[in-house]
This record gives C-alpha cells, sequence and structure tokens, in this order.
C-alpha cells in the first residue's frame, strides 16, 4: 500500500484559506437537501453535482422551516494531491478531526470538507472524477456535513440504520455496513421505508423524551421500496442492533449498552466527541428508547419478533437512569 | 508496557472524554482511541473519583468499603482497572 501524507492543515488541502466573513449573502443557493430540522445548501455546484444530487436526494420536502441551515460552497479540484482513488482492495478512506479554530474537516479518497465552529458555513471540494463516484463522494460529503450539523446545533444524530414504519410509530435498525440494515428493511412487510442506510434523529421537543426519525435524504438505494420520500417524522418505538441468525428474536438490551449500540453506529463524530458530546446524545436517545438486538434471518419476517415490545413500548413510559 | 499504580498515585480521567452514567453503569466516548467503553457499577464508582484528588490507596479503601471486599482484592481490582484504562488512553498523562 502507498504511503499517503496526512495533511496536517486543511490549507493542504484547499486551496485557499477559509474566509466565512466575505461569503456572498445567503439566497445564490445552487441546490438543497433537507431533512427534519436540518437544510444544506449548495452553492456553485456544477452540472454534474447537481445531477448526481437530483439522483438520491429530493422527494417530498419536511414540514416547517428547517432551524438548522448550513451553507456549503462546492468545488471540484483539479489537483489530487490527498484525494486520489484507493489502490485495490484497500478500504475508503474517511478521516475526521476537529481544527484548531474550533471548526471541522474530513478527508476521503475523493472529498474533502470544512466546516466552521458553528457549523453553519462550509467548504467543500470534489476531486473530478466518473459521475458514478461523483454520486458516492457528494453523497458522503453531505453526510458528514449534516451529521456535524445535526449534533452541533440540535443535538441531533445521523446514525448508520434503516428506519421502518408500522402504525405511525417507527422501528429503527441499527448496523454498520453489511450488518443487513437493507435486508432488514425490505424484510419489515408493510409500512413505509424512512431511511434505508442513514436515519436522522432528533429529541422530540415533547417533555416525554421521544425521539423522532425525519425521512432520510440518503439513501443506499434510491428507489428502494416503500420508500417515504418526505414529510412528517415519526416517534422511535424501538431500535434493534442487527445479527445475522436463524429465525427471528429479540433480546432486550439494557440502557448503557444500547448507548453503546447508538455512540457505535454514529459516524463522523466520535474523532470530534469532545465537541458534539456524543455520549449525552446517544445517553438520551437510550434512556428513552428501548433497544434490543434483533437476531434475523435473511428469508423471513422478523417483525412479529418485536411486536411485543412495541405493544409495550406503547404503553410504559421513558425512565430516568441517572443522568 | 502497562504503567503501574503505586499506592501514591493521583490517577485522574482524561479531560474531554464523553461519558454518561447510566443505570448504574458508566458509558465513556474515547475520541483519542476510537473506543466506546462500558463501565459496571464498579468502575463507574471509581471513574467518578479518577480526578486527580483520590491515590491509589484511598481508591482501594472507598471499594473496600462500597462493595465489601477484602483488601487484597480490592487492591487488585483497582490496579488492573487502572491498567485497563491507561492502556485504552482513557487516563490523563
Amino acid at each position: 500500500m502507498r504511503e499517503r501524507p496526512r495533511p496536517e492543515r486543511p490549507g493542504d488541502v484547499i486551496p485557499e484559506p477559509m474566509e466565512f466573513a466575505g461569503w456572498p449573502p445567503l439566497g445564490s443557493a445552487s441546490a438543497q437537501l433537507r431533512a427534519g430540522p436540518l437544510e444544506l445548501r449548495l452553492r456553485r455546484a456544477d452540472r454534474d453535482a447537481l445531477d448526481s444530487l437530483a439522483r438520491w436526494a429530493g422527494g417530498g420536502e419536511p414540514p416547517g422551516k428547517p432551524s438548522v441551515a448550513v451553507e456549503i460552497e462546492l468545488t471540484r479540484a483539479e489537483r489530487e494531491r490527498y484525494l486520489e482513488d484507493p489502490q485495490p482492495g484497500e478500504p475508503l478512506r474517511l478521516e475526521v478531526w476537529p481544527e484548531p479554530n474550533g471548526g471541522f474537516a474530513m478527508v476521503t479518497h475523493h472529498a474533502a470538507l470544512l466546516l466552521d465552529a458553528d457549523c453553519e458555513r462550509g467548504l467543500a471540494v470534489l476531486t473530478k472524477q466518473p459521475p458514478e463516484r461523483l454520486d458516492l463522494s457528494l453523497q458522503n460529503l453531505l453526510r458528514v456535513a449534516a451529521a456535524w450539523a445535526l449534533a452541533r446545533r440540535a443535538g441531533g444524530l445521523l446514525v448508520h440504520a434503516a428506519a421502518v414504519e408500522r402504525d405511525g410509530r417507527a422501528v429503527l435498525l441499527l448496523g454498520h455496513s453489511g450488518a443487513g440494515k437493507t435486508t432488514a428493511a425490505r424484510l419489515a412487510g408493510a409500512g413505509s421505508v424512512l431511511a434505508d442506510d442513514v436515519a436522522v434523529l432528533t429529541a422530540s421537543t415533547d417533555e416525554d423524551g421521544s425521539w423522532l426519525v425525519h425521512p432520510s435524504p440518503f439513501w443506499a438505494e434510491s428507489d428502494f421500496p416503500g420508500r417515504r420520500g418526505g414529510g412528517e417524522a415519526l416517534p422511535v418505538a424501538l431500535a434493534c442492533s442487527l445479527r445475522h441468525g436463524a429465525g427471528a428474536s429479540l433480546e432486550t438490551l439494557p440502557r448503557s449498552r444500547a448507548a453503546v449500540v447508538v455512540a457505535s453506529c454514529a459516524p463522523f463524530l466520535g474523532a470530534c466527541a469532545e465537541t458534539f458530546d456524543l455520549a449525552a446524545a446517544a445517553g438520551a436517545f437510550a434512556r428513552s428508547v428501548p433497544t434490543g438486538l434483533l437476531t434475523f434471518a435473511k428469508d423471513a419476517p422478523w417483525w412479529p419478533a418485536v411486536a411485543d415490545s412495541l405493544d409495550g413500548a406503547r404503553s410504559a413510559p421513558a425512565g430516568d437512569g441517572d443522568r | 508496557m502497562s504503567p503501574t499504580f503505586d499506592d501514591s498515585a493521583r490517577p485522574r480521567s482524561r479531560p474531554g472524554l464523553g461519558e454518561q452514567l447510566i443505570d448504574g453503569e458508566a458509558v465513556i466516548v474515547n475520541a483519542h482511541g476510537g473506543e466506546i467503553l462500558v463501565l459496571n457499577e464498579c468502575g463507574a464508582f471509581l471513574w467518578q473519583r479518577l480526578d486527580g484528588e483520590h491515590d491509589v490507596a484511598a481508591l482501594i479503601g472507598a471499594v473496600q468499603e462500597e462493595f465489601e471486599v477484602d483488601e487484597p482484592t480490592a487492591a487488585g481490582d483497582v490496579r488492573e482497572f487502572l491498567s485497563a484504562l491507561a492502556e485504552r488512553g482513557a487516563l490523563a498523562d
């Protein structure tokens, strides 16, 4: 494997220093993406990038005015000193670190992103690359921006999870790549699907401490059956960590383990955990949402295994559980 | 090599780690080590005392009193716990 120099300063990646104060006023956005309280506005995106965005994002806009708006200046770069194709067999590079000025930086093979300390404005660079790569790079980049802004400004979480709806409530299927999120979502049967890969979570403003999942703007399969393209968020009635196995069963997890599951499925925050207080968000979620380990087979419905827990969640109040 | 903790050492948790106490257990998000730790009730009890004020002897005494174990058992557990935290980058240098 080649040695790749790690950029010590974002200036190594971004040709010009970031200058948030001097940017043109809002209103010149050339594309936007919304999920719950979050709105990502992209400016100066070129036609390829916009076309790529349109393939997987969009759908109905969520109701209400977004309270977390992030403006990102998107550029394409010829220079590929740090942004280069992975070698065969090399895992996709993704490095995240906090900046000395309070901001946040992320670099993958094909993209770099900087956000200011308040997660209100950012600068992104995509390499010149084939359209199929552009789609992936752009989505990864915007996922990171969404995760940071949600955590920083709304106490929310972007988690690796599918989310399926039944009777006005949602079941969250948590897991990293290969855990079976897509498969489990397909096996859920009737009901819409709010996310197939990445779910947007926020704490409800109600005093009951409940959490909401919003129709996701990020999809692994843009034409996922039952995809819910927009609309109201749903309360999360149950969260499941996924495990392949024979048959279907649900094992309740202690709330401390539930917090670990949620925190470990919140990508891009770990390296900046001090700023985002990932532990607090994961703890709040675990105290409120019943969480279990769902064993499921790839060819059998798992819904009956969680039905009892869902009925229990409907009647049981959220617990206190320390702090 | 694991650090050793004599009775006069005053261990302190690494500043900035995310922590939550849930049902008596502690969940520690360690951005530096890239780990998320769950400490059981005894571990959470000790974690709350890793403030640079309590020395190891005091920690051992506190565990003896709280969990009703003999001194050799408490001493062994406390030192093993501290070593494990140090290896995971969860203690201040």
